[in-house]
């Protein structure tokens, strides 16, 4: 008789611990001894620790109820759809060599795997398809064989079941049937088993990385803020070893005040409304010091939404705080230096302003000593000396006083400082010379802010050289139209980029780095350091300052600025 | 130092610095030309020697050491004094590497400039002998037959007379006229004169050409 799980049983989804026995058929299983036995297997299989002891006392039992021979039970691979030997009575090494993988369908239990059903060869001798094993057997020194396929209770195979006989033997209906309840509930069970231990190693395994991980503190809370995990990482950090930790609050890592102010519960708080939370601050180690902390709190989720509790992931922004000082240190340096730069070139240029009207003053009164050493005293000459040396001195005064406004002790701080709002600012104050010299002004700053982080003054330093350049330029052209272009435009993102253009006469492009330079102010008057300041400054703040021009005809000078980031433009 | 006479050439954009220039040297009896510009002075004719440069290193358009450079390639051996507003020690270096006489940062001292003018007008005028002399000698030179000329190359190198003869043909006899011939010429007083004449010919014609006087 074939049987198949589903034509057996009517077993209801049973509890662990209890065994459920239907009636089969006509027949009554009523037999006391074996009921008892396989009472005994469901209680063992149950409290049972580990695959192979079950797997035995599956087996003992099939053969009890058999009164078999022999017999073995064979773990079904799904992958590789093939059945090994996992347990065996009364077999010697060969018979196990011989059958120690089974993917094909001419032994008994090859024909039970791929049919899902009970398979019986009454004598092997007489089962054509059982040839290839015919020696095997021989040697093992069996006849009959049946194999029983083992089946989760979701209907998956776990295995197959065999009992083997030294004669050839059909196995009685009824033994038949004990068997299906064995194989039923062994196949359960040992499925379970099964994959207990695949959970159990994986945990294992999951544990051993997440203990390892020493570089990171994770720290495991229940759903009201007790320490329930600690890992290597966490002992690390903070100094406690899990036995001082487990079961405390976690709040013992948060100062008083925090503590007092609730805190470390808002945060979990926080954590379970949005299912996480991250945060920054300082927390405490066991030894009363202090360190900033990015904190990581995820919350744990039973399948069934219930929260379960918390996870935190710590970690110590020392190291990162303090390259990110190193780095603020480095860019305050490096404004240091520029701005270092642009003063020795302001100093090279007091040097010059300073000594030629010295050497007038010097070669004067050098002429004025031979004179009185020759006794030509010639009145109009001395005159003419004396008046020169004053008005040198009086130059060389004011250039000291020029340059002492531009070097003027700068203690005013950095601010977020909006250049569109800088460029108005100097345009309404050039608006009556614009008028008045009748040039045409253009202005195109569009609508955006573009904030960067400065000192006003210099800023309003550079805008101002250049418009004022701009005109000085455009008040030589007779011929031609005067205008003056103000524009703003994106460069590259986070990035501003200031346009003044003016139509005046330009000059040699060849020269344009040559303007740059310090004391090639072509002004009479001009201490020609504007455009070499200008650059420096807005150098200074990460930018550059360049010009190009079409000779004759306008010339252009940019300057860009790198943005505050929030107030990117985005035209 | 004995006064030389001779004319300063001044080139300043700063006024007040030429005038007060001016008026120095005019005491000291030196003639004084100034000029803002570079370019000014370069299209300006050369008065005649000894003259000196003082040349602002600071110029608009063409910086000091620019006209340095261009005197020097047009062959003009003036001595040049630069006097500059703020000097600094890579400049200087460049000036004097490039055969300047002297530099000087403002305020200089009157008699410091005066000293380097004097000391300028004589190396001016030494020079200036100089040029004059080997050009009289390649003017002599050019009065040489092509025969003499091969006997002055030969003689110069230490040859004898029959090494001479034997190398360009003549006898002896011959080649000795030759040689009396070029030593008159030559205005050489002896041998040893004339292998410094030789020298002085031959250095000359490996540089450039003589300058405008």
């Amino acid at each position: 008789m074939q049987v198949g799980p589903s034509r057996c049983m009517n077993l209801p989804k049973a509890r662990p611990g209890s065994v459920a026995i239907g009636h089969c058929g006509s027949e009554t299983v009523s037999t006391a001894v074996p009921i008892g036995r396989l009472y005994q297997l469901f209680s063992q299989l149950i409290s049972s620790r580990g695959l192979h002891p079950l797997l035995d006392e599956v087996l003992d039992v099939a053969m009890e109820l058999q009164k078999a021979d022999f017999g073995n039970i064979q773990l079904y691979d799904p992958n590789t759809r093939s059945l090994t030997i996992v347990a065996h009575r009364g077999f010697r090494k060969n018979f196990l060599k011989h059958f120690r993988r089974i993917d094909d369908g001419s032994s008994a239990y090859g024909r039970a795997m791929f049919t899902r059903t009970r398979v019986i060869i009454e004598d092997v001798k007489s089962d054509h398809e059982f040839g290839p094993h015919l020696r095997a057997a021989a040697t093992a020194g069996f006849r009959g064989v049946q194999s029983t396929p083992l089946f989760n209770w979701g209907g998956a195979l776990i295995g197959i079941m065999s009992t083997h006989f030294r004669q050839p033997h059909r196995p009685s209906p009824r033994e038949l049937n004990l068997t299906d309840i064995c194989a039923k509930i062994a196949g359960e069970l040992i499925a379970r088993k099964q994959s207990e231990d695949r959970m159990r190693k994986s945990e294992e395994r999951l544990r051993l990385m997440v203990e390892g991980i020493k570089d990171y503190a994770l720290c495991g809370l229940n759903s009201s803020g007790r320490i329930n995990y600690w890992n290597k990482g966490a002992e690390r950090l903070f100094g406690y070893s899990p036995g001082d930790v487990l079961g405390a609050h976690f709040s013992l890592f948060y100062d008083n005040d925090d503590k007092e102010k609730g805190v470390p519960l808002e945060i979990l708080q926080l954590a379970r409304r949005n299912g996480r939370f991250e945060t920054q601050g300082l927390r405490f180690r066991k030894d009363g010091s202090s360190f900033p902390a990015s904190v990581l709190i995820t919350v744990l989720q039973r399948p069934d939404g219930r929260g379960e509790g918390f996870s935190t992931l710590v970690h110590d922004l020392t190291e990162q705080r303090r390259i990110e000082q190193a780095i603020e240190t480095t860019r305050a340096d490096l404004a240091h230096v520029a701005r270092l730069r642009a003063i020795s070139t302001v100093a090279g240029v007091i040097s010059h302003e300073i000594n030629q009207p010295l050497a007038t003053i010097q070669t004067n009164a050098d002429a004025l000593t031979s004179m009185l050493r020759r006794n030509q005293l010639d009145l109009g000459e001395l005159k003419g000396i004396v008046v020169d040396i004053v008005k040198a001195g009086r130059k060389a005064s004011n250039s000291v006083d020029r340059v002492r406004a531009l070097l003027s002790k700068n203690t005013s701080k950095e601010t977020d400082v909006d250049i569109h709002e800088v460029i108005r600012e100097i345009l309404t104050l050039v608006s009556p010379v614009l008028e008045d010299r009748h040039i045409a002004t253009e202005v195109n700053l569009g609508s955006q802010c573009a904030v960067v982080k400065a000192r006003k003054a210099e800023l309003r330093f550079v805008v101002n050289t250049l418009v004022t350049n701009a005109i000085e330029a455009v008040s030589e052209t007779t011929g031609g139209p005067r205008s003056l272009f103000v524009r703003s435009l994106c460069g590259q993102p986070g990035e501003a980029v200031i346009v003044v253009q003016d139509s005046g006469p330009g000059f040699d492009p060849r020269n344009s780095e040559l303007i740059f330079e310090p004391l090639s102010s072509s002004k009479p008057h001009g201490l020609g350091l504007g455009l070499a300041i200008s650059r420096a400054i807005v150098e200074t703040y990460g930018g550059r300052l360049w010009v190009t021009c079409s000779p004759g005809k306008s010339t252009t000078f940019q300057f860009s600025l790198p943005l505050l980031l929030r107030s990117m433009c985005n035209g | 130092m004995a006064e030389v006479r001779g004319t300063v050439l001044v080139v300043d954009d700063e006024p007040s610095v030429c005038v007060a220039l001016k008026r120095l040297f005019r005491l000291d009896g030196i003639d004084a030309q100034t000029f803002s510009s570079p370019v000014e002075f370069l299209k300006a004719k050369l008065p005649n020697p000894p003259t000196c440069l003082v040349l602002d290193v600071c110029l608009p358009g063409l910086d000091g050491l620019a006209v340095q450079q261009h005197l020097i390639q047009a062959g003009a051996d003036l001595p040049i004094i630069f006097i500059t507003g703020h000097g600094d020690i890579p400049m200087s270096v460049r000036a004097m590497k490039a055969g300047a006489l002297d530099f000087l940062t403002k305020p200089f001292r009157g008699e410091e400039l005066l000293h380097a003018i004097r000391r300028g007008f004589q190396v001016h005028a030494a020079r200036e002998r100089d040029r004059a002399a080997v050009s009289e000698l390649q003017r002599r030179h050019i009065t040489l037959t092509a025969r003499e000329r091969q006997v002055f190359e030969l003689v110069v190198e230490g040859c004898s007379n029959r090494q001479i003869s034997e190398t360009l043909g003549p006898a002896i006899k011959t080649v000795k006229i030759h040689r009396s011939r070029v030593m008159e010429k030559m205005g050489a007083s002896s041998l040893a004169n004339l292998v410094k004449i030789a020298e002085k010919l031959k250095a000359v014609s490996s540089t450039l050409p003589p300058s405008r006087t």
